[in-house]
């Protein structure tokens, strides 16, 4: 049974002067319970503004078409209400920058029971001891409750984001960048915590990121998008190992890798702008598969490790 | 790889030597110490650093935030006063110089920033930014010459065609178009030191590999020497000639990139090269360190990696250990009191050879 479950999501962003940014352009995307999915592609790419829309986040100045709809309930129908009753208790989100996410001046304590008290109507002592157990299992002693954001090193407070997003018992954790504010040792004890967590809890997991090397350790299925839609889905080790995708294949050679046995190459030319309508494959224009057929814009196919490819559609790549 | 350029004025052979150099920080006195008369802690950013780079070679420094190396490379370009050691830039102790006699050096030796967005002004069209440099330095004697010089300099970063990308402003341009304009503005006064801090952690994969494609072009070609700082070891990997690893203000190993990568002696070399996460299965992580990144105010004694160390002794609590060869004879050097050779040789000798 799937826990989220995008259709054909759209989102815009419109300008002051009339303009428009198409920036999601069509996701499906459907995730089981417990299922750990990574999100990946380049800044720009819609990745970020797709969980956004799903948790009813996005600014005023977005329109958002589609339906997302969590643990059963339609996210965008309601309008603010029922985005609103959907946070925290049924999916919740882990930020980027963990300084940033958080009240600088509330005590981490407080900022980890506050959700609880408000969404699931626990009695303020309830929210206390809960809180101490979630800080725990994010393996941070008790005491943190006391402190103040600052007053933790960014690995401590990511974690106490985590604790935070876990606090409500959600059953989707939506993670955006987590690991790309921390150093490399911090990003591997977070990336270990995530997919040990996620799993002890039954948790399903929607990470967004363009670090390949995350998505291979935490998740067991890999989504690439390139400008607003799904370019690639499956499996994280036949993603990663045998990518489909024109653009996932480069994707990966662009990608530094510890031992280092080939050259490092990049992609040419820059992703198309999405306030200009796109026609046929977006990525086309970067594409050395590129033929006639790519005027026409390729759909999803396949059963366990689905492309969006015209190339590989008509096995002239593969 | 390297060539070795004598300058003649005094003791190094190298493009930049860095010898036992410290900075340290005054943190603010707290009200306590200020009652009681004590001295203010201080913040050992960088402790008893010695590195060199020579012309034509790329030495990638690796660490966490807050190891020192930011730091370090700041006081090498001496935009920061170190507290002790010396810094000698093409054959110069500059930390004796004044702040006039530094000016003609500071051509020679360029800074390229981590975030390309900040880096330039963004009221300045392209060729304003790269010319700035030119400019502050008085160099050419006429505005066709520095026409000429910004565009030769845009060309050679690969920013074509010219002429189009000399009028625009930053705003229109991707993250990798920025830094190689930052790259630019460096250039167009032909140094013979680069200082990149991070040149690509800002940038989209998919144009890291150009950026890095281009510093590897500079030193081949134009004998460039690049200190390369850097939090990630793979882009180090994949790019320098030697690397070496910071941790909490020292060097704690030294020596040839594939060396250091294929075979870490050092602890903490080890864990960071176990924390990068890898694509295939069969070579994933092995173990995790445990504890927080280093704070520059609280100094362990001893070795200061031996709270985080899986394999510290006694010794590592109360000795400090000196960058020394590795035991197992892989040519890099070392300090760790478990994985170098016995540290009874004289300090001069090892740390001579450190710098070979």
């Amino acid at each position: 049974m799937s826990v989220l479950e995008m259709r054909d999501l759209h989102v815009w962003f419109d300008a002051p002067d009339g303009a428009s940014a198409h920036a999601v352009r069509g996701v499906d995307l459907a995730v089981s319970v417990g299922e750990r999915v990574g999100v990946l592609g380049e800044s720009g790419c819609g990745k970020t503004t797709a969980i956004l829309a799903a948790m009813g986040l996005l600014p005023s100045f977005a329109s958002v078409g589609g339906s997302v709809h969590i643990d059963g309930v339609d996210v965008l129908a309601g309008g603010e209400k029922s985005a609103r009753s959907v946070r925290w208790t049924h999916a919740a989100m882990i930020f980027q920058g963990a300084m940033s996410a958080m009240n600088p001046v509330h005590r981490i304590g407080k900022q980890i029971a506050d959700p609880m008290v408000f969404h699931k109507q626990c009695t303020p002592s309830t929210a206390r001891e809960r809180t101490r157990k979630v800080l725990e299992l994010v393996g941070l002693p008790a005491s943190v409750a006391q402190r103040y954001p600052h007053e933790l090193s960014g690995g401590m407070r990511q974690r106490a984001g985590i604790a935070m997003a876990v606090a409500c018992e959600p059953k989707v954790l939506f993670a955006d960048e987590p690991t790309t504010a921390l150093d490399v040792v911090v990003q591997a004890q977070i990336g270990d915590l995530l997919s040990e967590l996620t799993q002890r809890l039954g948790l399903a997991l929607v990470m967004v990121t363009h670090d390949i090397g995350m998505i291979a350790e935490t998740t067991e299925r890999a989504v690439v998008m390139y400008a607003g839609v799904i370019v690639e889905d499956g499996r994280t080790f036949d993603v990663l190992t045998a990518p489909r995708h024109p653009y996932t294949r480069l994707l990966l050679e662009a990608t530094p890798v510890v031992n280092r046995d080939r050259p490092l190459v990049s992609i040419p030319g820059t992703p198309p702008r999405l306030d200009e309508a796109i026609r046929g494959c977006a990525f086309a224009a970067r594409c050395p598969q590129a033929f006639e057929a790519c005027t026409t814009r390729p759909t999803l196919l396949g059963e366990a490790h689905r492309v969006a490819c015209h190339a590989v559609e008509k096995g002239r790549f593969s | 790889m390297s060539s070795t350029v004598p300058f003649p004025e005094n003791g190094s052979r190298h493009l930049l030597e860095v010898r036992d150099l410290a900075v340290h920080f005054a943190l603010k006195r707290s009200l306590r110490d200020r009652m009681t008369r004590r001295s203010g802690k201080m913040a050992l950013a960088v402790d008893g650093v010695s590195l060199a780079v020579d012309s034509g070679e790329l030495l990638a420094l690796v660490g966490e935030s807050g190891s020192g190396k930011t730091t370090l490379a700041l006081a090498a370009l001496r935009l920061l006063d170190p507290t002790a050691g010396s810094v000698h830039f093409e054959g110069t102790d500059v930390t004796r110089l004044s702040r006039h006699q530094m000016r003609p050096l500071r051509r020679r030796a360029q800074l390229i920033h981590q975030d390309p967005y900040a880096a330039l002004d963004a009221r300045l069209r392209i060729r304003d930014s790269v010319a700035e440099g030119l400019r502050i330095h008085g160099a050419t004697q006429s505005r066709e010459e520095e026409r000429r010089l910004v565009y030769d300099a845009l060309e050679r970063v690969g920013l074509t065609p010219v002429e189009a990308f000399a009028e625009r402003y930053p705003h229109q341009l991707s993250g990798g178009q920025r830094q190689r304009v930052a790259i630019a503005g460096s250039l167009v006064l032909q140094p013979s030191l680069l200082v990149a801090d991070e040149p690509v952690s800002m940038l989209d994969v998919s144009v890291r590999a150009g950026i890095l494609d281009l510093l590897d072009r500079l030193r081949r070609d134009d004998d460039v020497g690049i200190l390369m700082i850097t939090h990630d070891l793979a882009t180090a990997a994949h790019v320098s000639d030697r690397v070496a690893v910071m941790y909490h203000g020292n060097l704690v190993e030294l020596g040839a990139a594939h060396t250091v990568i294929d075979r870490p002696q050092h602890p903490y070399t080890q864990a960071l090269i176990y924390a990068v996460p890898r694509v295939h299965r069969e070579e994933q992580r092995q173990r995790t360190l445990p504890g927080d990144p280093p704070d520059a105010s609280h100094v362990p004694t001893g070795c200061r990696f031996h709270p985080r160390c899986a394999i510290a002794i006694e010794r590592c609590k109360s000795d400090v250990p000196r960058l020394l060869p590795a035991t197992d004879e892989t040519g890099t050097t070392v300090a760790c009191h478990l994985r170098s050779v016995s540290s009874d040789e004289p300090a001069l000798d090892a740390g001579n050879r450190a710098l070979q």
